[in-house]
């Protein structure tokens, strides 16, 4: 005729009760760390992508400086372009500053890494140019 | 080969002045209440089931019970029904002051159906008799009669069903304890539903990140995507820069003697030489580069100004 105590038996169960409590305090926090993660992963993959979308899409960048090469007001400068696994060059020992406004109008308002930049005035109408492009 | 081990049982009359003695250790003991131990009547009730007599019996013996909390019990002979009322905290504390544990009670029955008393008068203990009157077995005072039996209970054998005791139900309420435990376990059981909500959500976010780096292509660990983001983010810095800082060279009020006659970039380090440009031309020349906060550097020749800034 031995009997639990029921003073025994609320105690075990106010006991798993807390403990219960704790367990899901731990799992809401577990939530919010990896609701946390997953913001911060899908935030940074948007932004890693629009980022080499620009600077590392060597397609769209060859594709692109290409067109502004072909452009009617460069066809008659004296440009050399120089293509490597990384890079591209456009230099020019002498190139009319009408020319050269138009190159690095175009190139500025593009989203071009650009390396290496030299412009020297030759004289009143005239100027080299050296300008390294990475891809 | 093996000797099955049987504990010697006593059947034990309790009485709140029986004489106090010694058990051996190994005895099982089953009990029986004097009625000094319990209230008891005999009813006639229109009701058929014994169940639904165990509803009826608080109020059955509401007039006659002092204060304290008592248990029920109640059985059935022909068409009448023993109604009984009983303190389990008195009879433990009883059986405690004499020796006897919980542990080896095997019953606990009430004298009334238990004993087989007719006419008979048995002596309980030294100034009490038990005798029956009226069906219902009542303690007497000794005096009363003029020849008594010892009560042998030796070669007895238990007829009657034993009634459950409530070791604890002085402490709480019977009723209010299942009401209160079902409470805290349905509690418990909403808080582990909500644990298993979260955990499968956590699976479900965990399965999305997955998805996000598939899509997205990215390297395994977040490291090392953090550090091609820098990457990407520091050339992104630069280029706006370049552009930004040429655009303010290029609008520059240059009289028309001033002219830029180089530009160089490399290893983010800005270069211009601007020809004719004397140290007093400065605070025109880049009023805009102080009101943006760039940090320059101008040295100063016989042809102009060369500006340095480190982007």
């Amino acid at each position: 005729m031995n009997q639990l105590n029921p003073l025994h038996v609320g105690a075990l169960l106010l006991v798993l009760l807390i403990f219960s409590f704790v367990k899901l305090h731990e799992v809401k926090g577990e939530l919010q760390t990896v609701q946390h993660h997953y913001k911060e992963s899908e935030k940074l993959a948007v932004k890693l992508k629009s980022l080499k979308n620009v600077y590392a899409n060597k397609k769209k960048t060859k594709r692109s400086l290409e067109r502004i090469l072909k452009q009617p007001s460069l066809r008659k400068a004296d440009l050399q372009v120089e293509k490597t696994k990384t890079h591209i060059i456009i230099k020019s020992a002498s190139l009319h500053t009408r020319e050269l406004n138009s190159l690095m109008g175009k190139v500025l308002n593009g989203n071009y890494n650009i390396v290496e930049l030299k412009i020297k005035k030759l004289n009143e109408t005239d100027a080299s140019l050296y300008m390294e492009i990475q891809w | 080969m093996f000797t099955k081990f049987r504990r010697k049982t006593t059947t034990l009359f309790l009485d709140p002045y029986m004489e106090k003695r010694e058990y051996p250790k190994d005895r099982k003991f089953h009990i029986i209440l004097s009625p000094s131990l319990y209230w008891v009547k005999k009813v006639q009730l229109p009701v058929k089931y014994i169940r639904e007599v165990k509803k009826l019996l608080p109020s059955l013996f509401e007039d006659i019970l002092p204060q304290g909390h008592f248990s029920y019990s109640v059985y059935k002979e022909g068409e009448s029904y023993y109604i009984f009322a009983y303190e389990d905290k008195k009879i433990f504390d009883l059986l405690s002051s004499v020796g006897i544990a919980s542990t080896d009670i095997l019953g606990v029955y009430f004298a009334q159906a238990e004993l087989d008393m007719q006419e008979d008068v048995y002596q309980i203990n030294q100034k009490q008799v038990l005798y029956k009157k009226d069906d219902i077995l009542i303690v007497a005072p000794k005096v009363w009669f003029k020849e008594v039996k010892p009560l042998d209970l030796s070669q007895h054998s238990i007829v009657s069903s034993k009634i459950s005791l409530q070791q604890y139900g002085h402490i709480v309420d019977k009723g209010s304890l299942y009401k209160l435990a079902a409470l805290v376990v349905m509690l418990i059981l909403v808080v582990g539903m909500e644990i298993f909500i979260t955990k499968a959500k956590i699976s479900e976010i965990e399965k999305l990140e997955s998805g996000v780096f598939t899509r997205y292509k990215l390297l395994p660990t977040m490291m090392q995507n953090k550090a091609v983001l820098a990457k990407y983010t520091k050339i992104y810095q630069l280029q706006t820069k370049l552009r930004a800082y040429l655009e303010l060279f290029l609008k520059m009020p240059l009289q028309s003697t001033q002219k830029i006659t180089l530009v160089t970039y490399k290893n983010a380090l800005l270069h211009v030489s601007i020809s004719n440009v004397s140290q007093k031309d400065e605070k025109k020349l880049f009023e805009k580069f102080v009101a943006q906060k760039i940090a320059y550097k101008t040295k100063y020749t016989k042809d102009g100004v060369d500006v340095e800034i480190m982007l």
